[in-house]
This record gives structure tokens, sequence and C-alpha cells, in this order.
């Protein structure tokens, strides 16, 4: 495993922290820390960026003393430190599930696209990792997942899509997410799930989340923007193939996706989209949906490809599972659910498939997080229907 | 400070306060969460009620209700006692659990209502279902909820049930809808796949996968001559406009699916018991983006005071383009089409079919 530098920045942060001198650091000032944040050279910062309450699980000593305002972090194209603590910032803010301001969504949308153009179309990931499913703007079931598997950096995740939509959270969630990967790139890997694509999010509620939160389409804009760069699959140690939906009969090897253009609107066809979109069923073969369009794959498709490419598993999401994840085509095939109680009202658990180095791999089971104010199953108001 | 930041406000500098109101506030959601909604105006004889209590109230017509709840049937444990305030049945049950599991239950008179809300099914209920219905079934399915009303005079007793809702979904090929960009998806799959004999462009096993279904309820005992069809039988809208305390009230889905995001179906249940008469709504919402729209409702209508059950099959449908028509002058007028209140007042009506049983 590489030295990290991002695990020596958590402690020069902690260091200020404890100094009780709030984060307002010279932008002026040089440094010779590692840009480990890759940022482009084009920021600045403009609003105030208010400090938050500590959460309750946040009982460390340094936390309850010194919980000051930040009130601006300015952004240095010299000096990679200040980014690191607006970034900080950014997800203490996010980490209460308060969404940024527009302008700070925008900075952070320029970072991350400098930091997802460089990734492939198929991902490296090293283990140990945990890979998680579906999140779909439970924000607090999100940090629950974290509290599970363990805080990142300290543990590496991989998400296979399908951020938004659906929950009440979607800013916060994505926002979350990706500022933790302009935060620590090597750390986590987010890639993109059919519903990370400006058409879905206009019909299962991202946009008018957006519309609601910030009062206009803008933000909704950059997201959906950002989202063409997201890489479309991973591949963890060679051997755990990673992605949203599942196989493509266009795509036999994992180089047929390194080929692919993958900086766009996810198309309605093509092998893009089907690995995205397609499901794994019991039917061998290549299946057409009944809805005319969209593939479903056998077993035989499965070992088929697993095979020509070396894999253990392939690994995906975008399916709802009671239990939080769910075997096919024996153990060729798994599906990754991370969003316990769908909808606030499935009551399914969800799951994570922690992988270790030895490729030893442990599903980790959770509930909802149980919070005030939203009971597991919504009381309707009695009314006088007809 | 520099240039204020629209969103979101800054807080205020005491924040120990502003922590304090928020846990309060906190607090308060979780309380009234799971009190019942105050009903006005109060039944009569309902304070200190004990779970299990028999209320009487006299109605104007001097006869007597007898409520009871649990029901007088119910077996097992029962979460969902009685508001000692309005004699309102609390549902859901005032103790959080999970997975959740509510079956709430009231009497009045002989007629015992049921429900019962439960999770999505697990794998192998999944299996099981599917090993009956023999087509896949919704991605969101609640296969353990269910609607029962029952009459232990006259041995009437009907159930809305998922599992039942399914089997009548049509397998029939000339029943397939296709989504919007269909013919786009299956002419570039025909040129790129015309050499290759692994890749079968048939459906295999069409259904319909909108789950487009005609269930009224199943009628496990319905006593002679069952019921009549007469489409002049309208439910009496006076008895339900009256706004006589909800005793009893629950809503819940029976299946949904987001058609692999190309719209929704949704079979949904409501159920309103008041002291003299009660009302279920089972309604089924299809919508399939840029294709169509569809809605069928099933009501059914008890009156405890005459022995009269009446129900009602309306059927609405609509063209997706006709009806954003409609609509142009609204923002984003997409977004009403996704309102189903909306959509059930503007979908044009194909035609109502009504039944009724004299008890």
């Amino acid at each position: 495993m590489d030295l990290d530098s991002d695990v020596q920045m958590e402690d020069a942060i902690e260091q200020q922290d404890v100094s009780e001198t709030v984060a307002i650091t010279n932008p002026t000032e040089e440094d010779e820390d590692e840009d480990d944040a890759g940022m482009s050279n084009s920021l600045s910062v403009k609003q105030t960026i208010t400090s938050t309450i500590v959460g309750d699980d946040d009982s460390d000593e340094k936390g309850v003393i010194s919980r000051k305002p930040i009130e601006q972090v300015p952004i240095s194209t010299t000096n990679p430190k200040t980014q690191i603590d607006t970034l900080d910032a950014w997800i203490e803010q996010l980490s209460q599930c308060k969404p940024l301001s527009e302008d700070s969504v925008k900075e952070l949308c320029d970072m991350a696209i400098d930091v997802l153009k460089d990734e492939e179309n198929v991902q490296p990931v090293n283990v140990p990792v945990t890979i998680c499913g579906d999140i779909h703007g439970q924000f607090h079931d999100l940090m629950e997942l974290f509290k599970i598997g363990g805080p990142c950096p300290d543990t590496n995740y991989l998400f296979m899509g399908d951020y938004v939509d659906r929950g009440y959270y979607s800013v916060e969630t994505v926002s979350y997410l990706v500022a933790m990967k302009v935060r620590y790139p090597k750390r986590i890997t987010i890639l993109r799930g059919n519903h990370e694509s400006r058409q879905i999010t206009q019909v299962y509620g991202f946009y008018d989340e957006c519309f609601r939160k910030y009062g206009s389409a803008n933000v909704w804009k950059m997201f959906t923007d950002l989202f063409d760069y997201f890489p479309i699959t991973a591949l963890v140690d060679n051997s755990i193939f990673c992605l949203h939906g599942g196989l493509s009969p266009m795509i036999e090897t994992i180089d047929q996706v390194r080929e692919l253009n993958r900086f766009q609107e996810v198309p309605h066809e093509g092998p893009m989209c089907d690995l995205l979109w397609s499901d794994p069923d019991d039917r061998g073969g290549w299946g057409i949906s009944p809805r005319g369009a969209g593939f479903t794959f056998g077993q035989d498709i499965s070992e088929q490809f697993n095979h020509t490419n070396g894999l253990s598993l392939t690994a995906r999401a975008h399916q709802l599972v009671m239990e939080g994840y769910s075997w096919s085509h024996p153990d060729l095939v798994v599906t990754i659910f991370s969003a316990p109680n769908y909808c606030y009202r499935c009551g399914n658990q969800a799951a994570i498939m922690e992988v270790d180095e030895n490729h030893n791999r442990d599903f980790l089971q959770y509930d909802p997080s149980i919070r005030p104010g939203e009971p597991t199953v919504t009381r309707k108001t009695p009314d006088y229907f007809l | 400070m520099s240039s204020p930041s629209s969103y979101p406000k800054p807080l205020r500098r005491s924040f120990n306060s502003w922590q304090i109101n928020s846990a309060r506030e906190m607090h308060q959601l979780t309380v009234k969460s799971r009190l019942p909604h105050r009903l006005q105006p109060q039944v009569p004889n309902s304070q200190q009620a004990p779970e299990g209590a028999i209320h009487t109230v006299e109605t104007p017509h001097s006869t007597t209700t007898e409520i009871q709840v649990p029901a007088k049937g119910h077996n097992g444990k029962c979460n969902n006692p009685q508001c000692v305030h309005c004699g309102a049945v609390i549902i859901p049950s005032p103790a959080a659990s999970f997975p959740f599991n509510d079956t709430p239950s009231i009497s009045i008179n002989d007629w015992q209502i049921y429900t019962s809300r439960n999770p999505i099914l697990s794998a192998s209920e999944i299996e099981e279902f599917e090993s009956i219905l023999q087509v896949p079934v919704p991605e969101m399915i609640f296969g353990n909820n269910k609607v029962e009303v029952m009459n232990t005079t006259n041995g009437f007793h009907l159930i809305f049930n998922p599992l039942d809702a399914l089997k009548t979904v049509s397998v029939d090929p000339k029943d397939m809808l296709k989504v919007s960009y269909a013919n786009e998806w299956y002419k570039s799959r025909e040129r790129k796949h015309r050499d290759d004999e692994d890749v079968v462009l048939e459906v295999f096993k069409p259904y319909d996968w909108t789950y487009t279904t005609h269930y009224k309820g199943t009628e496990l005992v319905v006593p002679d001559p069952g019921f009549i069809r007469n489409d002049n039988y309208a439910i009496p809208q006076e008895k339900l406009t009256k706004k006589d305390p909800i005793l009893f009230f629950d809503e819940m889905t029976l299946f949904e699916d987001e058609l692999g995001d190309n719209g929704i179906s949704t079979l949904s249940i409501k159920i309103r018991v008041m002291r003299n008469c009660m009302l279920i709504l089972q309604r089924l919402f299809v919508r399939v983006d840029d294709v169509m729209l569809r809605i069928r409702d099933t009501r059914l209508y008890v009156d405890f005071e005459d022995g009269l059950v009446i129900r009602e099959f309306k059927r609405q449908e609509q063209d997706y383009g006709e009806l954003l028509k409609s609509n142009y002058l609204h923002h984003d007028p997409r977004k009403m089409l996704r309102d189903i209140q909306w959509c059930a007042s503007k979908l044009p009506v194909i035609d109502i079919q009504r039944e009724y049983l004299q008890l």
C-alpha cells in the first residue's frame, strides 16, 4: 500500500483544531505540501462558510472545545493546503446534512472534474476496499454506512452509482461523496449509475430537489455536467469487476470498456447504456426486457465474461433486494444495495461488501439509521378521501 | 466577511440555544409523528380507554354502535391501541420497530376490519410468489400487506392483497406496451446483432410489465346472491362528506415498480372507517413516460347501518402527449404528470362499473 499523503493532511488539520485557531489561513503563505487533492488553478472563494455545530457522533475532545464559525476559507491557487482546509470545511458542513452554497458547489464540481477526467473507464482499485451499491439520496443512511464500514479515508470505498433521486437528500449525498472524492482521490472511487444522468434526474427527484433547495436548476446542471466525467466501471485488483448495471452483448473484454468514450450523457442504447442498465437473469443467454429495451444476461454469459477476463466476480448494484445483497449465477455475480428502507418504506436491509488484502469477502448488513422525526413507517394524516 | 451566500443562511452565533431548540424540535417531531391526527369533533366515551375496551356511542338514530380495538377476532399481539383522546386507532404503532410490522384492527358492531403492513418480500418469498405467478414480481413487492373486511353475522369476507392483484396481470402479447424509445433501441440492436446468434431480440415470455391489474379484491365469502351489477348504485357522498370522526385510517402500497426508470406503476390502498360507514380506495397508477397514463380505481363502500356494500370500478386513461398538452402553461408540465392526485382529476374516464350487495 502506498504511503498516502491524505492521512498526513488529516493530521495537519487536527493540529490546527487543537490549537483552537480555526482554519483562517493566509492565502499568500507558500507551502510545499503535496497537491493530493488534485485541484485546478482557477479557484477562489467568495462566500462565507459557516461552521457547524458538533454532531453527537463527533465526541472527541478537540471537537468539544473548539467549534467556532469558519468565517472564510480562501482557496489559493498556490497553496494546496488552504484547498484542503476548504474541502474539510465543506465536508464538515455536509456531514451535518447542510448543503453547500451554489458558489461552493460550482468550485467543488470544477475541482472534481479535474480529478475525474483523468480516471479511466475501468478505474483500477486496490484491496482492501469496501464496495457499496445504491444510496439514492438517503443521506443519514450513508452516514450510517460509514459508521458500519469504518470512516473514510481509513477505509477505502468504492461506490457503484445511484447517489441521487428518490431520497430527500440527494444534494447533500452527492455533494458529500464528491467532496470526499476530491479530498481523498485515492481512497474513494465513485462510479456512474443510471441515475447520474440528466434525463433520469428530471423525473425521479434530483432536479426538483435542486430547484427546491437552490431556487434554480443551476446546481442540478453543475452536477449533471460533472456526472459525464464519472468512471463507468472499476476493477478491484484485477479480480472483481464493478459496475452499476451489468454486462453488454457488445462487450466481451474489459479492454473494450477502456475504448469507450464515456464523457457524454448516458445514451439510450449501446455498450455504455448496457453497463449501467442491464440485469442478471435466471434464463441463459442474452434476453431482452419485456419493456422493449434493455438486456438481461444469463449464467453462461457471466461465466464466459469472468473466464475471458480472469475475474473471480462481477459486483453490481441497480436492483433492490430485501437482504441488501444477493448472489446470481451462483457465485459469479453479486448485487449490492446500500439504501436501507429504500424510499423510507420498503423495510429492506442494506449491505456493503468488504474485500480484504487476501480477497476474503465479508458482507455487512445494516438497518436504516432510525432518527428523530423520521419514523420507520411514515404516518399518513387521515384524510376524507372519496 | 465576504459577500453573502444565498444558501444556506448563516447560523446564529448562540449555537447553544440553537442546539437546544433543534433538539426540542426533533423531539417534538418524533412525538408528534407517533400521535394520531387530532380529529374533530371528538368521540364521546373515549377517555382512558384501555386496549381492547368496548365503547358504545349513541348515534343520532339512537341505535348503539359498538366499537372495539383491536377487533373481536384479532389474533396475536396488537401494537396499535386506540388513542385516549380521540378514539382513533394509532397507526403506525407507537413503538418503532424494524423491520416494521403493523397489524391494526377494529370492530364496529359485527364488522371487523384488519390491515397489515410489512416490509417488501425476502428473496425466498419472491421465489415463492414467482413460482405461483410465473412472471417477475414488481421491484417493490409488499407481498404481506393486506386490507381485510369481514362481517361475522352475514358471512361476508373480502380481502385486498398483492398476490391476488398480480394474478390478474395480462400475459397476452397484444396487451404489451413498449417504452418510448423501444423502436429506436430495437432497430440499432437489430443492425448490430444481425449475425450474432447468441443475441435473441425477441422477448421471452412476455407479460404486461406495467402490472395493470383489474383486481377488485378477493371475495373469500360473499352471501347469496352475491354482488349485483347496477351502475346506478352510486356511493352515497353525503355520508362520506359528513366529516364524522375517522376511527381507523390506514394507507399502504401493495406493489410498486419504477418500470426500469421509464415511469411508475403503483398499486396503493387507503381505508377510512367511521362510526357508520367505511370506504376503501384501491388505486392503480401507471405512467409510462412519453407513452401513456392509466388509473384504475376500486372503491368499496360499506354502510354499517343499512348493511349495504357498494363496489365501484373506474378506469381512466390517456395518451401521455395529450395530457401534457392540456398542461402546457405549467413551468414544468411534466411535474404534474407525476402527481397522482392531479392525474386522477384530469385523466378522461373510460367507464365506471358499479355493483352492490345488500346484507
